[in-house]
């Protein structure tokens, strides 16, 4: 994702979620942002099988 | 030796014996704090006056022919998100110094105190535990130990640099991301990072419930197991020390957990290999994408939890958390499921090892001691930011909940600590190949200062 794909993305997502971002924090949240996409991306890109399950086990 | 010098167990024996008193014990530490304290910055609560009259039932105790406990007269600190009787559980921020004083001790404080030890007060720690390097906007920096120009680590940084000067024996911390291993590697003590889920959480302010971890620090091997026994009931490390260890089968982390380390930090865990009769190298697959997962997951699951907070009064939370609380709230939910995927996977891959390996050895850091307020270091010969960076090799583990002990490995310079890690469940193992270490002068966690 792009720097202004990021930036647009957060406001839509600040909106939708109801936590605004204040004017003053707003260029520290995006980079934070920006160093958790690139982090996200390593995950996303990196095939599961489908019995991969997210659900904890619970074990008597 | 001075008493603040003396470990649990020392004192212990010789106050349950009636051959020293808890009182004396604790003027002397109180001594060290008042001499200490103003340029480490451990303390952000003493409870002195509550600490008289525990040691004075200890010692009353005694004299009336009674036991008092296995960690009779041991003065002990914890973490400020730990719930004390009159003190409102800081996590070290500002917004909760308003928050109510809880009507009782946590859990951990309560197995303390009823094992006979010594409540000193709560300490310094990175905001909501969101950390590595204990620059508290709101209370200051805790300075190491070993030298005061340096961080002591974090988050639970106030625990670690107070029990490597001496001001307590044993203290408790929290460790998400690496917030024990890191902090005792970088002071140069003993930390313990149980396995996920084994010893309880109650009675503290959570970070991320996916990976938070309740553990003790200590200047003994034999000092942590008897505070983790005292911790949790079903497990028994204490008695075990040195027997365990001796058959186990111990292997290196290659691959993520090497590459970037100093030269110094892969040294000690060469000599913590060589000391173990460990040969093999094994790797741990797909490490920096379970980092990133841990990464991810934290800022999402401590972002939610802010969530009201950070609408309400952004701006009481430190500078360094509050864009990572926000940015972590917000990330797509795709993120937090495949990284919660894969960390079931991961898991896999994990205790696939196990079946070949008891014990695996990793750097705690990629470098010695970083000065306050630095801001990066070199990592393969390249400059990232430090903050970001530091808990490289301990991310993936507590990912995964798998308990480890960090130990001080013997250093001319700054302390060096190596995680040693083991299975779930297998904290015994762990805590006996340290006793293991020390017995063999492979280790050094004199008091400092």
């Amino acid at each position: 994702m792009s720097a202004p794909d990021e930036a647009a993305y957060l406001a839509a997502a600040s909106k939708l979620l109801g936590l605004p971002i204040r004017p003053e924090h707003q260029e520290a949240v995006q980079t934070a942002f920006a160093v958790l996409c690139a982090q996200a991306a390593l995950i996303r890109d990196f095939p599961l099988p489908a019995q991969t399950e997210a659900a904890p086990r619970f074990t008597p | 030796m001075e008493f603040f010098e003396l470990s649990a167990v020392e004192i212990a024996t010789r106050v349950r014996a009636g051959k020293l008193s808890a009182s004396q014990v604790l003027a002397a530490h109180i001594r060290r704090i008042e001499a200490l304290d103003p340029v480490l910055n451990c303390f952000t609560s003493k409870t002195f006056e509550r600490a008289r009259a525990e040691a004075a039932w200890v010692d009353a105790t005694v004299q009336a022919g009674g036991d008092p406990g296995p960690l009779a007269g041991v003065p002990f600190a914890v973490k400020n998100l730990f719930d004390i009787v009159g003190l409102p559980t800081l996590a070290g921020s500002k917004i909760r110094r308003e928050a109510a004083p809880p009507k009782q001790d946590s859990p951990h404080v309560q197995r303390l105190n009823e094992a006979g030890a010594v409540l000193l007060g709560a300490l310094n720690m990175d905001e909501f535990a969101y950390g590595f390097v204990t620059e508290n906007a709101h209370d200051g920096p805790t300075r190491n130990p070993h030298d005061t120009t340096r961080i002591a680590g974090g988050s639970s940084g106030g625990s670690a640099a107070s029990v490597a000067a001496g001001l307590c024996v044993l203290a408790l911390g929290s460790d998400t991301n690496g917030s024990i291993r890191l902090p005792a590697g970088l002071t140069g003590i003993y930390g313990l990072k149980p396995s996920y889920g084994r010893v309880t959480r109650a009675g503290t302010f959570p970070f991320v419930d996916s990976f938070d971890h309740i553990g003790p620090f200590a200047r003994s091997a034999a000092d942590l197991a008897l505070a983790y026994d005292v911790l949790q009931d079903e497990d028994e490390a204490s008695p075990v020390l040195g027997e365990a260890a001796d058959a186990a089968r111990v292997a290196v982390l290659d691959d993520w957990f090497q590459h970037g380390a100093s030269a110094e930090m892969l040294e000690a865990v060469r000599i913590v290999a060589d000391a173990l009769g460990g040969t093999d190298s094994v790797t741990l697959p797909e490490a920096k994408r379970a980092r990133a997962a841990a990464f991810c997951i934290s800022a999402f699951e401590g972002g939610q939890l802010h969530k009201p907070n950070l609408i309400a009064r952004p701006q009481d939370y430190d500078p360094a958390t509050l864009p990572r609380l926000i940015a972590g709230a917000l990330q797509p939910a795709e993120t937090i499921y495949q990284a919660q995927r894969f960390r079931a996977w991961f898991r896999e891959q994990a205790l696939k090892l196990f079946e070949r390996h008891d014990l695996l050895l990793a750097p705690a850091t990629p470098i010695t001691a970083p000065l306050i307020g630095q801001p990066s270091f070199e990592l393969a010969g390249e400059q990232v930011p430090l903050r970001a960076n530091i808990g490289l090799y301990t991310q993936p583990i507590s990912f995964i909940g798998l308990p480890v002990v960090c130990v001080p490995v013997a250093s001319a310079k700054l302390p060096r600590g190596v995680q040693i890690i083991a299975a779930p469940g297998r904290e015994a193992l762990a805590l006996a190949a340290a006793a293991r270490l020390e017995a063999a002068c492979v280790l050094a966690a004199a008091v400092v200062g």
